[in-house]
C-alpha cells in the first residue's frame, strides 16, 4: 500500500491508470487492483472513468488520490523522514 | 491464442465480482488492452482472476456462488452420471438377465419383467436429465424452471418406486436415491432462499434511488 500511496502522490493531481501503476511499483494486478479497492473504499483513492487515448480502444478507469489520501501520503512520507533522520544520527 | 486466454480470464474474474464492485471487473477488461499491447496479457490476467477469486469467500454473493457451484458439481451432476450409469449398465439389465428376480418370479413373469425394462430404462434417464437440468437451472438463477426440474424429477421417483414396488422388486436402493433427492430438493430451496436475501438489499437500494 505504501508503494502505491507513494506512486499516486508523485503526481498527485493527475489520474494515473491501472497498467502504468502496476509498471511504476512493480505491483502484480493481483495486488494493485485488491489494494486499489479497499483504498478507494477507504475514500483514500477516487476512481474516474476517462476516454481512451487511443481510438477503437474502450474506456479506461482512472485513479488519483483523494484529499484524505494526500493527508495519510504525507503523513507517511514524514514518519518516513523521521525514521530516515534517526537511523542517520545512529 | 494467449490473448484470447487472458481475455477469458478477465471476463470470469469479473464474473466473479461481486454486484457493486462491477465497475472493477470493467475496469480490469479495459485495462487488459494495454497489457496486451505490452505483450504481457497472461500475466495482468492472472492476477486478476486470482484476485478476485480470493474475494469471493468474502462476500456473500461470492459464498452463494461458491456453494450453489459446490452444490452442481459435487453432487447433482455425479448423481446425474450415476443415475445415467445405472440406467444404461446396471439394474435394468441385471432385470434383464434375470439376476434380480426371484426364481418364482423368474419362471412366470420373466416375459413381462423383460417388457417393462424399456420404460425403467427410460424412467431413470428422465431422473438423470432431470438432475442436470436443475444443476445447469440453478447456475443459472432461474428458480422457476428449478422448480419445474424438481417436480419432474420427483415425480419421476415417485414413478420408479411405485412401477418397481407394483412389480414385488427390491426397492430398497430405489428409496436410497429417494432420499437423496429429497436433500437436494431441500438444499435447492434453502439456495433459493439464500438468493432472495441476496437481492432484497439491492430491491431496497432501486426503492430508495
Amino acid at each position: 500500500m505504501l508503494l502505491l500511496l507513494n506512486a499516486l502522490s508523485v503526481r498527485t493531481p493527475q489520474w494515473r491508470h491501472g497498467y502504468e501503476l502496476m509498471k511504476e511499483t512493480g505491483l502484480q494486478s493481483g495486488t494493485l487492483y485488491p489494494l486499489l479497492m479497499r483504498m478507494s473504499e477507504q475514500a483514500l483513492v477516487e476512481a474516474e472513468w476517462r476516454e481512451p487515448e487511443r481510438p477503437g480502444r474502450p474506456p479506461r478507469h482512472a485513479y488519483r488520490l483523494t484529499a484524505a489520501g494526500v493527508a495519510l501520503a504525507g503523513e507517511v512520507a514524514q514518519r518516513a523522514g523521521g525514521i530516515a533522520q534517526e537511523f542517520a544520527r545512529a | 491464442m494467449k490473448t484470447s486466454i487472458a481475455r477469458a480470464m478477465v471476463t470470469l474474474a469479473s464474473a466473479c465480482m461481486e454486484e457493486k464492485h462491477s465497475e472493477w471487473g470493467l475496469a480490469m477488461q479495459a485495462e487488459l488492452e494495454e497489457a496486451i499491447a505490452a505483450g504481457k496479457p497472461l500475466r495482468f490476467a492472472v492476477g486478476c482472476l486470482a484476485a478476485s477469486l480470493r474475494r469471493m469467500p468474502v462476500h456473500n454473493e461470492g459464498r452463494f456462488s461458491l456453494t450453489a457451484h459446490a452444490f452442481a458439481l459435487g453432487l447433482l451432476i455425479p448423481v446425474a452420471a450415476l443415475q445415467t450409469g445405472l440406467a444404461l449398465f446396471g439394474f435394468p439389465h441385471s432385470l434383464a438377465r434375470g439376476s434380480a428376480l426371484t426364481s418364482g418370479q423368474n419362471a412366470l413373469l420373466g416375459g413381462m419383467y423383460h417388457a417393462t425394462i424399456p420404460l425403467l430404462v427410460a424412467l431413470m434417464l428422465v431422473l438423470a436429465i432431470g438432475h442436470l437440468g436443475m444443476a445447469w437451472l440453478l447456475l443459472n438463477r432461474d428458480w422457476q424452471r428449478v422448480v419445474k426440474a424438481g417436480a419432474l424429477t420427483l415425480s419421476t421417483m415417485i414413478a420408479i418406486v411405485t412401477f418397481m414396488s407394483v412389480l414385488n422388486l427390491e426397492v430398497g436402493l430405489a428409496l436410497l436415491q429417494c432420499a437423496i433427492l429429497m436433500v437436494e430438493l431441500a438444499v435447492l430451496g434453502g439456495l433459493a432462499s439464500w438468493h432472495a436475501d441476496l437481492l432484497q438489499p439491492r430491491e431496497a437500494d432501486l426503492a430508495a434511488g
